[in-house]
């Protein structure tokens, strides 16, 4: 990172499509479980996709509830940073100092509770009522609520920088806690299934009918997801004096933006590549270091391909042989959530030895020249990894991630 | 141990570009709000104003047309908040002669995104069949597309990143600009806040008691009873001393000092109480090693809250006393209403263009203070006084606090 402090994630948590905590989450990753099913949230017999990846039936225990101003998206959200601030052991210590940061990435914001209030009304006229829904102010409504809940004073900030906003919201935490702006941060990616994204995202042509197949030949696009994660970051002489255990570090935030187009990336991938670049320049790690790069992976034949050429245009000739996988398939494309969720499942993988695959993957798709280790987990010893994240508006950030000393894996 | 939350930085103001009620230039800004009347009718009857004007708590910016800032196609089709920021901007894109557009990175402030279009979409999606659904509706929705939009059409490509915290965003993005500059990832950034006034955040915020009653905002005034809606767009030029004088510019600015914090508010009409503002206003001045006797203007939050100005008055009176030595203030939400994420910086330009023309706005016109407030020493008239050191304070009735410390440009600061 640009300062002198290095970071290290000291907690985590995941509320996914595929499991509501980190064991289960990780467990489907390996197994190939898919959150993949038939929309439950809103009709979409009007729509021709019917598939979404939604969040199982969860429980928000009361002690949480009360601190939740909004909606699902908050719920998602304070469910996730309760798992990392407790597997962090930081909870007394927020109580102590409260000045802890808060930083949270969004795509939607909490916009489910207008959406709810108004499928209420049939005649869809717009009374008072229905926009009371957003008097909670949307876009930063989770980070307030995170910052209610553990009684913190200091900044909380939200990056609504789209698809791109979980990796945002690491990077920007893992900055402050670099450039020694504060002592500790939480990041949270959240997004909850939204009917106006599910309908934008069929009217751009990018749904999947049926599965998401991230860099497989004729790959149908993707499916919509919904989810949090929350990674509490903090510097690493603060982790072990307190004797936490480090799962991993935050060696490098790369950001670029394409300047080309709202929602397509730059025919060339340049954002893609300057913010690898970036991210590796900011570890001081050398290209031949990296041992797997999670991939934003939408499984949209733009998206991969782009991507692809990217990673090619970065590694050159070991392009082909580094391991290159999308949790997409299974996950679905969790927007404002999906880089924070993606993070997560890379520190998961340094930590267990073994990359998790692109599932569904059928065919190789000769604009994807990529190793996108399909189908089958891949034991591996990982010491450094980039989790690349896009998004609308030509958002790019690319996270580089190491792993702790003690980490899994076969050595390769 | 408490961690130091106000931060220095080696950092210029060198181009601002604003579309606000008053105007498009720093000029126009400051000229109103030393002539005291407020931007929106007087009459919520006056013809031609539209839906929003007619509205008694709406400051729009009228006859706001993107293409006599902008002249390239496909404009319309953007959200206002969208077209506001890209008029913000265009301006600048002259000025960063010089600096390579992949050098130039972008960061934006909003509280609202672009509620209007999320409403509006959300109507389209439940009235027309869905094949007739716009998709490009659906990405101006999307909250950092406005920023999204301002690099695509000038190619400033560095980074780009929104950030959200109600009205203290603007300045938040200035600060989080500050940082990204200072961590070497650009040669300068575009940084402020845009956001557009919409009929729904105006019945929202009716709703929930935060605008005024009548067609007034009265900032630390007497009968006040809350903000008037208004819209705008802001963006600074930020680069290093060295930088704009290699370029033979003259900064108009430094930025010296800034902070951001957070205060869960007890009760949402008074938001973060003076008892948590002050120790962050302390906290500026004491990275930047001044006194607070050498700060001559601050630029006050104040929208006109009943409750919420009464707590800033009270933290300004606390941290910069009163009497003869107490810094003047300024509330530019008296004259051009409650522009969110655009407050802080469009109140940032105004108090640069009072350290260029030495120059101090007084009240709004009709001004009765509050006898119940701490003195907040806003002058009765627009009076002659040189400004060396300024504050510009933020806080949100959602309990978001963000403040700078601007000063005038020193003479090795000249190209």
């Amino acid at each position: 990172m640009t300062g002198t402090i290095r970071p290290c994630v000291t907690g985590m948590g995941v509320i996914t499509p595929i499991g509501l905590d980190l064991e289960t989450f990780w467990e489907s990753l390996l197994a190939g479980k898919s959150g993949a099913a038939a929309v439950r949230s809103f009709d979409t017999s009007a729509l021709k996709s019917s598939i979404g990846c939604e969040v199982p039936a969860y429980s928000v225990p009361e002690p949480v509830r009360r601190h939740v101003l909004g909606g699902r998206c908050t719920e998602l959200a304070l469910l996730a940073a309760a798992q990392a601030v407790e597997q962090a052991g930081i909870g007394p210590l927020l109580r102590e100092a409260p000045d802890a940061a808060v930083v949270v990435g969004t795509t939607m914001g909490d916009v489910t509770l207008f959406e709810q209030e108004r499928a209420k009304h049939t005649d869809r006229q717009a009374d008072d009522r229905e926009l009371a829904s957003l008097a909670h102010r949307p876009l930063d409504v989770m980070g307030r609520s995170i910052a209610r809940m553990f009684g913190l004073s200091g900044p909380v900030t939200t990056a609504p920088t789209a698809c791109a906003a979980g990796a945002y919201a690491i990077g920007m935490a893992a900055a402050l806690v670099s450039r020694g702006r504060v002592r500790r941060a939480l990041a949270v990616g959240c997004e909850a299934f939204s009917r106006l994204a599910f309908v934008g995202f069929t009217r751009l042509g990018a749904m999947s009918p049926d599965l998401c197949r991230p860099f497989s030949k004729d790959r149908p696009g993707l499916l919509l997801g919904e989810g949090a994660a929350a990674v509490v970051v903090e510097s690493e002489k603060d982790a072990l004096s307190r004797g936490a255990p480090v799962l991993g570090y935050v060696d490098g935030f790369g950001l670029s933006c394409d300047a080309y187009h709202v929602t397509g990336p730059h025919p060339e991938g340049l954002g893609a590549v300057r913010a690898m670049i970036g991210a590796l320049e900011e570890g001081q790690i050398p290209r031949d270091a990296i041992d797997y790069i999670n991939a934003h992976g939408t499984g949209t034949h733009l998206n991969d391909k782009v991507e692809s050429l990217a990673v090619r245009r970065v590694f050159g000739e070991r392009a082909p042989r580094l391991p290159v996988s999308s949790i997409k398939a299974l996950t679905g494309h969790m927007m404002g959530a999906a880089g924070c969720v993606e993070a997560v499942a890379s520190l998961l993988a340094m930590r267990h030895g073994v990359i998790p695959p692109t599932w569904n993957w059928l065919e190789a798709d000769p604009e994807c020249a990529i190793d996108c280790v399909p189908n089958e987990p891949r034991p591996a010893r990982l010491r450094h990894v980039l989790s690349n994240s896009y998004a609308f508006g030509g958002n790019n950030a690319s996270l580089l991630l190491s792993a702790p000393p003690d980490a899994g894996g076969p050595v390769s | 141990m408490s961690s130091r939350r106000a931060t220095t930085y080696d950092c210029v103001v060198s181009g601002v570009g604003l579309v606000a009620a008053p105007g498009r230039s720093p000029q126009d800004l400051h000229l109103s709000l030393c002539r005291g009347v407020p931007c929106w009718p007087q009459d919520s009857a006056a013809p031609g104003g539209g839906a929003l004007a007619a509205q008694p708590s709406a400051a729009p910016i009228e006859g706001f047309n993107i293409r006599e800032h902008l002249d390239r196609r496909g404009l319309k089709d953007l959200s206002r908040t969208s077209q506001l920021a890209c008029a913000a901007a265009a301006p600048l894109a002259a000025a960063l002669e010089g600096v390579p557009p992949s050098q130039v990175g972008v960061v934006l402030g909003s509280c609202w995104g672009s509620l209007s279009t999320v409403v509006d979409f959300e109507w389209e999606t439940c009235t027309v069949p869905v094949r007739l659904v716009n998709p490009l509706l659906f990405a101006e929705t999307v909250s950092n597309v406005p920023a999204g939009q301002v690099s695509i059409q000038f190619g400033w490509s560095a980074f780009n990143l929104t950030v959200s915290s109600g009205s203290a965003s603007g300045l938040a993005a200035i600060r989080e600009g500050a940082e990204l500059l200072s961590s070497g990832r650009a040669q300068a950034v575009v940084a402020g806040g845009a956001d557009a006034i919409t009929l729904p955040a105006l019945r929202v915020l009716g709703a929930d008691g935060v605008l005024a009653a009548s067609r007034g905002s009265r900032p630390f005034g007497l009968a006040r009873s809350g903000a008037i809606g208004g819209e705008g767009a802001c963006l600074f030029i930020l680069e290093s001393p060295d930088r704009a004088r290699a370029r033979g510019v003259t900064p108009m600015a430094r930025l010296r000092c800034a902070v951001i914090g957070f205060a869960e508010p007890r009760d949402p009409d008074q938001g973060p109480r003076a008892e948590e503002v002050t120790p962050l206003l302390r906290d500026l001045l004491d990275q930047a090693a001044l006194d607070p006797r050498e700060v001559q203007l601050v630029a006050a939050s104040a929208c006109g809250s009943p409750r919420g100005d009464r707590e800033e008055a009270r933290a300004i009176h606390e941290v910069f006393g009163r009497g003869p030595e107490a810094p003047f203030v300024m509330a530019p939400k008296g004259i051009l209403g409650e522009t969110w994420g655009a407050s802080g910086p469009l109140a940032a330009a105004a108090v640069i263009e009072s350290m260029r023309t030495g120059r101090i706005p007084g009240r709004p016109l009709g001004f009765v203070p509050d006898p119940d407030l701490p003195p907040v020493n806003m002058p009765p008239e627009p009076l002659a006084r040189p400004v060396r050191n300024a504050v510009i304070l933020t806080r949100t009735e959602t309990g978001h606090l963000s403040a700078l410390l601007l000063q005038a440009p020193e003479e090795r600061d000249a190209a």
